[in-house]
C-alpha cells in the first residue's frame, strides 16, 4: 500500500509527501503524533491524498482505513483481561475473522509472546510485554502499515532487539511498512531507513535517513537532536579534519578511529 | 554509626527476589537499574509498603511495621509516575496542602517557588490538576513528593514518559534538590545516562545485584551489562572500547575532550 500526499492540510498548513511499501519509516519533531494521526486516515483532510494511485474519499476512506493500525502507548479498554481485550478489539473494529481464537493465537505467535498469557489482567504485564501484546493487537486486522508512537522507550537491549527484529520481519516477509515515531534520534538512525522531520507544523526534510542525519548543522539549527554517534564523528572532522566515515554501529566507528591515530 | 535509611534483610517476593539483601546510604541519591522484568517496580512498591512484607526492613534501623502510617509518609514520599488521584484543585494548591499548616505564609510561598521552579511549573501553578498532559501531572508528582522535604524519595522509572533531554533535566533537579537538602533519593531508571548523576548504582538481574558501586566503575563493566540486558550510553560504550584497545588511558564522556585525547 503506497500512500502519496500532495497539498494536503496538517494544521493550517499544506504538505506533501509519500510513505512507500516494505519501508521502514522514522517520524520526529514537534507533531510528529498528530502526523502519525493524518497517516493513520483517522480522518479525511482538504488536499489530495491517494492509495495505490487511487483517490481517497469520504466513500472509501473506511476500507483503506482498516488496513492501517496506529499503535499508540495506552491500550484503549475497558476490559482487564489480555483474552477479553483481544475479543474487544475484534469487536470494535468489526473485523470479519472466521475463527478468532485461531487468528488470536497466530497472532500472539508471531510476536513470540506465550498463548498463557491470555488469561493475565492488562495490570500485571510488564511495559515489553504490553508492546508485544499491542502489536499482536494490530496484527488481529492484518494491517498493510503499522505505525507506533515511541516503540522503543523503556525496553532493555534484548527486548529492543526482539521487537526490531520483529518489525524487520514484517517488513521483509510481509511486506509491511513500518512507522516509527519518536524523539529519540539514536533509535531513529538505527533502525530507519527514511525519514520525516516536522518543524512548524511543517515536513521540514524527508528522505533516507543515511543522508538527513548527515546534515548536522541543519538539524541542529533547526533544535533536532543529532544521533551521537554521528555528532562525535562529525566533531572529530570538523575539529581535527579527520578523515574518518559516518558510521551505525560503535564497533565499525573503533576500527575506523584505529585506522587514523 | 548505622548511615544506612534503609536495609532490606533477606527478602522474598514471588518469583522475583528469593533472600534478596540490600542497604541503601543516607542523604546519597542512589540509583537502581536492571532488565524489564526484574522487578524494579516491585521493589519501589516493597519499600513504599504497598506489598506488606513483615521482618524485611528496616527504615533508620526500626522495623517498618513498627511505625505509623503517618510517621512513613511524612518519612518517605514515592512517586509512582500517573498513579495519583486527579483533583480539581490548581497545582499551586495541592503543592500548599502539602506544605505543614503550621509552616507560616511566606516560607510557604518561598518554598512552593523553588520546587515549582525545580519541577518547570511556575508558569502552570493555576492549572486545575484534573486537565494536565502526563508530563506535567508527573512533574506535579515530583514537585508533591519534595516539597515538604521528607528524608527519603522513591522514585519509579521516568523513562516512558519523557524526552532523553527533559528526563536528563529532571535528574539534575532532583540530584540538585539531594546535594542541597540532603533527602536520599533513591530512583529507578532504564537510562543509564540517569545513573551517571547518581552517587551510587546497583544493577539488579534475576533477582541479584549483580552490580553496584559509583557510576563510572558501574557502568565500564559492559559485559555484565550487555548480560543484563541492558544498553550502555554510546559515549560510555565508546570510552571502554577504545580503552580496551588501549586508544585511550581514561574513561573520557565528553565528546569533544574524547576527540581531543583522541588526536592531540
Amino acid at each position: 500500500m503506497e500512500l502519496k500526499f500532495t497539498n494536503y492540510e496538517f494544521k493550517e498548513k499544506k504538505i506533501s509527501f509519500e510513505i512507500e511499501k516494505g519501508t521502514i519509516y522514522g517520524v520526529t519533531g514537534q507533531n510528529g503524533r498528530d502526523l502519525l494521526e493524518i497517516v493513520a486516515l483517522n480522518k479525511l483532510n482538504k488536499g489530495i491524498l491517494t492509495i495505490n494511485n487511487e483517490k481517497v474519499t469520504k466513500d472509501n476512506i473506511n476500507e483503506y482505513r482498516r488496513r492501517i493500525s496506529l499503535i499508540g502507548q495506552d491500550i484503549e479498554t475497558s476490559q482487564h483481561k489480555l483474552l477479553n481485550i483481544m475479543i474487544d478489539h475484534i469487536k470494535r473494529h468489526n473485523l470479519t475473522i472466521k475463527d478468532p481464537i485461531k487468528k488470536i493465537k497466530d497472532s500472539l505467535k508471531i510476536v513470540e509472546l506465550p498463548e498463557d498469557i491470555l488469561n493475565r489482567n492488562i495490570e500485571t504485564i510488564s511495559s515489553s510485554e504490553k508492546k508485544l501484546f499491542q502489536l499482536a493487537l494490530s496484527l488481529l486486522s492484518n494491517p498493510d502499515i503499522i505505525i507506533l508512537d515511541e516503540p522503543i522507550k523503556c525496553l532493555d537491549k534484548s527486548n529492543e532487539k526482539k521487537l526490531i527484529m520483529l518489525l524487520q520481519r514484517l517488513k521483509e516477509q510481509f511486506s509491511k511498512t513500518i512507522i516509527i515515531s519518536s524523539d529519540d534520534s539514536n533509535t531513529l538512525y538505527k533502525y530507519t531507513s527514511n525519514m520525516l522531520f516536522i518543524k512548524n507544523n511543517d515536513i521540514l526534510l524527508s528522505g533516507p535517513t543515511n543522508e538527513l542525519y548527515l546534515r548536522v548543522d541543519f538539524l541542529k539549527r533547526n533544535k533536532f537532536d543529532i544521533p551521537d554517534i554521528i555528532e562525535f564523528t562529525y566533531i572529530a572532522k570538523k575539529k581535527k579534519q579527520v578523515k574518518i566515515d559516518y558510521h551505525k554501529d560503535v564497533r565499525d566507528i573503533i576500527k575506523d578511529i584505529y585506522k587514523h591515530i | 554509626m548505622n548511615n544506612n535509611c534503609i536495609e532490606i534483610i533477606g527478602l522474598k517476593y514471588l518469583n522475583l527476589f528469593e533472600d534478596f539483601s540490600v542497604a541503601f546510604e543516607k542523604e546519597k541519591f542512589l540509583t537502581i537499574s536492571g532488565s524489564n522484568n526484574c522487578g524494579k517496580t516491585s521493589f519501589i512498591r516493597i519499600i513504599d509498603g504497598q506489598v506488606p512484607i513483615l521482618n524485611t526492613i528496616l527504615v533508620y534501623g526500626k522495623k517498618y511495621e513498627d511505625y505509623t502510617i503517618t510517621e512513613i509518609n511524612t518519612l518517605i514520599k514515592s512517586v509512582i509516575p500517573l498513579e495519583f488521584t486527579k483533583t480539581q484543585n490548581t497545582i499551586e494548591e495541592e503543592l500548599l496542602y502539602q506544605i505543614s499548616f503550621n509552616t507560616k505564609k511566606e516560607i510557604k510561598q518561598k518554598r512552593l517557588k523553588e520546587i515549582a521552579k525545580q519541577f518547570k511549573l511556575t508558569k502552570f501553578l493555576t492549572r486545575t490538576v484534573d486537565n494536565l498532559s502526563d508530563e506535567l501531572l508527573i512533574r506535579l508528582q515530583l514537585a508533591l513528593a519534595f516539597i515538604s522535604s521528607p528524608k527519603i524519595v522513591l522514585i519509579d522509572d521516568l523513562s516512558s514518559y519523557f524526552s532523553k533531554k527533559d528526563l536528563l533535566d529532571i535528574t539534575n533537579s532532583i540530584k540538585e534538590i539531594n546535594k542541597n537538602e540532603k533527602i536520599t533519593i533513591i530512583m529507578i531508571t532504564s537510562q543509564l545516562e540517569c545513573n551517571l548523576l547518581s552517587d551510587y548504582t546497583y544493577i539488579i538481574s534475576n533477582g541479584e545485584i549483580v552490580l553496584e558501586g559509583s557510576p563510572l566503575e558501574v557502568l565500564e563493566k559492559d559485559n555484565i551489562l550487555n548480560k543484563a540486558g541492558l544498553n550502555l550510553p554510546f559515549m560510555m560504550d565508546l570510552s571502554v572500547k577504545l580503552r580496551d584497545y588501549d586508544l585511550i588511558k581514561q574513561i573520557e564522556l565528553d565528546m569533544d575532550r574524547l576527540v581531543d585525547t583522541l588526536w592531540n
